[in-house]
């Protein structure tokens, strides 16, 4: 179990998403104005599947698994010592991704404005698991309680249907804004916090606080004869809840600036706001549960088998200890994950197709904020072809990205990868470093 | 231009290789060995037992040395039982042996004996135990069709060799053996408290049977024997004087098997707490308590015991004494092998105010509110 935990927090998705560096760096790409909603588009476009994802974990399989002398341990290893693992360990161990799929895009001017109508359905996942809880597992603890501070599971998936204005203000300056509508589809949300441990020669309890957080478009959960909550089974009388599960409202806004021939200064805002999510199904459970020794245990019972089996009675019990009981329904607010970019590039004077550039960038994940800076280099050969790499660092060590842009008769292809630095776990995608990372692919039609 | 484009294409190469994977962390590669708590880590264990003489007698070590000799009653006190016919002869062999049977006469048998006591209880008196509640009986029959007596010289009697306090005489003069089914008791009584030991013999001295004229019309057809059969029963108690130490008898320590193939798990320090209750009357002394690794199991000097010395306090059912006892166990360097057997030296010896109370199966040893703390670490995944 400990090893899939690690596995997991060290894991990321294949799908990645197109990122701000290459919507402000690439020439002709119609969907830059999801970046800052003041780029105004060349050409009326269509755009039909794109999928934009961000995945961060402020660990790595590094941060778990250790090379030594021709083989791999894990930090529970008695060669690894308690001051690498887990004493590097952040206080918590995070992973959060967005997922941001464009199912219909639509750009056209009109009335000296750029305007953009889109149906996107946006996801958001994130976990968290405490280092305390590896620190117990490694050190142990003395008599006194061990504080494990706190586990979260979230996820959640919602459409949004924006509209876009972007308008050349003069020769220099544009402005832009995004409305976005937020409709909840589906949420969830786990956590177990005011988490102890006291473990002594007279009881190992755990102390406890779990609430259960779940929309209620699958049904109500089921509650038994005796009142309590049998998660993730769904009663068919209350099959569809409302929905969506919620509303909200996200607002963009931008602005570029080419105050000279071949500069260009980008600064938007974007993912201002959130919704409000209904968890028609609420369920909580709290310790503690506490074992003071096996009683009346004979002699005869001391076989492995007998253990194992009372044992197993214990856990029995624990569990029964453990049933969540049913709570009121429950509206609560969850803001977006704010984004502020700042873009500068500037092309060559003497040779207009290559220009060079640097870009910031802050992520306003809860309580896993991302921030970066990046120099890039941008080349457009060919009418047809759009290259663009950029290297830079941030708050999970040094990052690079890629890009490309090509065009084929009224098609727009583009794809791009960020990544940082550490490698990857052979066969897979997990860093080994603490990692931020996208990859998009998108298709357009030029109108 | 010609040289931007492939420029950059080598950047985006070179880029896309930081991804790349890295072998050091093939998790083909990967030993799962882990080692938790490394610091310290305690837990409470519970209670545990009784451990009774009973559940002793069926294991098979100490099953096989005492299961057969000791036998219990309902309620599981100790007793020993031995009904054993001592001297016996068939009236027709005293036919055969008499020349002249027209008169009364009388057949001279002489002394015949036996050791009385039943072997568990003479078997635990060597030991140092005391024998309580002994009660002795010597009976016989009649195999005629009418009555008899024994010599006037005849008596039966029941002695420790040696102990002049010891010895109980019953005259057979003016005792009439009546016929018919049945026995007659010559002889019964209860050794008293005092002697602290079994009788060693028991039997008739100068036997004699007056019999009738016509012996052979005399016998009765199912039964031609006279029988003589000695009864006894008794306890065992701790005794006062009770003090067996193996190593004053220079038998040293006992060494004995004891598999707990805790190896795997490189446990380095292991502390064992509990109060052990003892409804046993005998005080147990465990000295230099010392544990066997290995095959063919020796003494492990890797291996600190502590205390080495523990003392144990006798009770009884109705007063158990309660003996808190720590054990640790460390490894002086690397960890805690496979133990294989225990060498400890042991001493016994009765406990105050239960010298007389008869000992009982029942009786045993029960671990309370037993913990364990671990200190280094406990190991899984071990390829070793």
């Amino acid at each position: 179990m400990i090893l899939s935990l690690a596995a997991l927090m060290g894991a990321t998705l294949c799908l990645n998403a197109q990122s701000f560096q290459e919507g402000f760096f690439l020439r002709h790409n119609n969907l830059a104005y999801q970046y800052n909603p003041a780029f105004v588009g060349d050409n009326n476009f269509l755009s039909v599947g794109q999928i934009n994802y961000n995945v961060q974990n402020n660990v790595g399989a590094g941060s778990f698994l250790f090379p030594k002398n021709d083989v791999l341990v894990t930090g529970f290893h008695s060669a690894i010592p308690a001051e690498v693992f887990p004493g590097k360990l952040p206080e918590n161990c995070r992973q959060q991704g967005d997922l941001n799929a464009t199912i219909f895009a639509y750009g056209f001017h009109k009335a000296n404005a750029f305007h953009t109508l889109e149906l996107n359905v946006r996801g958001m996942y994130g976990l968290s698991v405490p280092r305390q809880a590896f620190e117990f597992l490694k050190k142990g603890t003395g008599s006194s309680a061990f504080d494990m501070g706190q586990f979260r599971v979230t996820g959640n998936l919602f459409a949004e249907v924006a509209y876009g204005y972007g308008r050349k203000l003069n020769d220099w300056l544009s402005v832009g804004a995004r409305a976005k509508l937020l409709l909840p589809l589906y949420g969830q949300r786990f956590d177990i916090s005011d988490l102890s441990v006291t473990a002594n020669t007279e009881e190992l309890s755990v102390n406890y606080k779990g609430n259960l957080y779940m929309t209620n478009r699958s049904g109500k959960m089921e509650i038994d004869e005796a009142g309590y909550v049998k998660p993730f089974k769904f009663s068919n009388k209350e099959k569809l809840g409302p929905w969506p599960a919620g509303a909200g409202l996200g607002l963009d806004l931008g602005m570029v600036a080419t105050p000279v021939e071949g500069l260009t200064v980008s600064l938007s805002m974007l993912d201002l706001g959130g919704m409000y999510w209904y968890y028609g199904n609420r369920a909580a459970s709290s310790g503690p549960l506490t074992f003071e020794g096996l009683e009346n245990l004979t002699y005869e019972q001391l076989s492995a088998d007998d253990l194992k089996s009372k044992l197993l009675d214990i856990g029995k019990e624990f569990l029964q200890v453990m049933r969540p009981v049913p709570k009121i329904d429950q509206w609560q607010w969850q803001a977006l994950h704010l984004q502020a970019n700042l873009g500068v590039k500037y092309e060559m004077p003497f040779y207009r197709r290559l220009a060079v550039g640097a870009t910031g960038r802050y992520l306003g994940s809860q309580g896993l904020p991302y921030w970066e800076g990046r120099f890039g280099l941008e080349v457009n050969p060919w009418d047809w072809l759009d290259l663009t790499a950029d290297i830079g660092t941030g708050s999970r060590g040094m990052v690079w990205g890629v890009a490309a842009a090509v065009r084929i008769c009224r098609f727009r292809i583009t794809a791009g990868m960020q990544n940082g630095f550490g490698g990857t776990i052979p066969y897979s995608s997990r860093p080994i470093e603490p990692n931020f990372k996208s990859l998009s692919f998108g298709l357009s039609y030029d109108l | 231009m010609k040289t931007i484009v492939p420029l950059l294409s080598l950047i985006i190469v070179l880029l896309a290789s930081a991804g790349c994977a890295n072998q050091d962390y093939n998790t083909d590669l990967l030993d799962k060995e882990i080692t938790l708590f490394e610091r310290e880590i305690s837990v409470p264990v519970g209670d545990i037992g009784p451990f009774t003489l009973e559940l002793a007698l069926k294991s098979k070590t100490i099953g096989s040395l005492l299961g057969s000799v000791l036998q219990t009653e309902e309620d599981g006190t100790i007793i020993g039982k031995k009904t054993e016919v001592f001297y016996k002869i068939n009236a027709y062999e005293i036919v055969a042996k008499t020349k002249d049977l027209s008169q009364p006469f009388t057949y001279s048998v002489g002394d015949q004996d036996l050791s009385p006591a039943a072997m568990s209880v003479s078997l635990l008196s060597g030991f140092g135990f005391s024998p309580v509640d002994q009660h002795v009986s010597i009976t016989v029959n009649n195999p005629l069709k009418e009555s008899y007596t024994l010599g006037d010289s005849s008596f039966v009697r029941c002695v420790k060799s040696g102990d002049p306090t010891f010895e109980k005489y019953v005259a057979l003069k003016e005792i009439t053996i009546p016929s018919g089914y049945g026995t007659t008791t010559l002889l019964e009584t209860d050794i008293p408290e005092t002697a602290r030991a079994v009788p060693n013999k028991m039997g008739v001295k100068n036997l004699s049977f007056n019999l009738p004229a016509d012996l052979m019309d005399k016998i009765s057809s199912s039964n031609a024997e006279f029988t003589f059969t000695s009864n006894y029963t008794g306890h065992i108690a701790a005794g006062e004087n009770l003090n067996l130490d193996l190593a004053s008898l220079g038998l040293g320590s006992i060494s004995a098997k004891a598999k707990l193939p805790i190896g795997p798990y490189r446990l380095k320090d292991v502390q064992v707490s509990f109060d052990l209750e003892n409804t046993f009357p005998l005080d147990v002394t465990l000295s230099s308590l010392q544990l066997m690794t290995g095959e063919e199991p020796a003494v492990d000097t890797n291996l600190e015991v502590s205390p080495g010395t523990l003392v144990i306090g006798g009770g009884s059912p109705q007063k158990p004494t309660v003996t808190p006892i720590t054990l640790r166990i460390k490894a002086l360097s690397g960890a805690i092998p496979d133990i294989t057997g225990i060498q400890v030296g042991l001493k016994l010896s009765s406990a105050s105010g239960y010298a007389t109370t008869p000992l009982s199966v029942k009786q045993g040893i029960s671990v309370k509110s037993a913990s364990a703390t671990l200190r280094g670490g406990i190991t899984f995944g071990n390829h070793e």
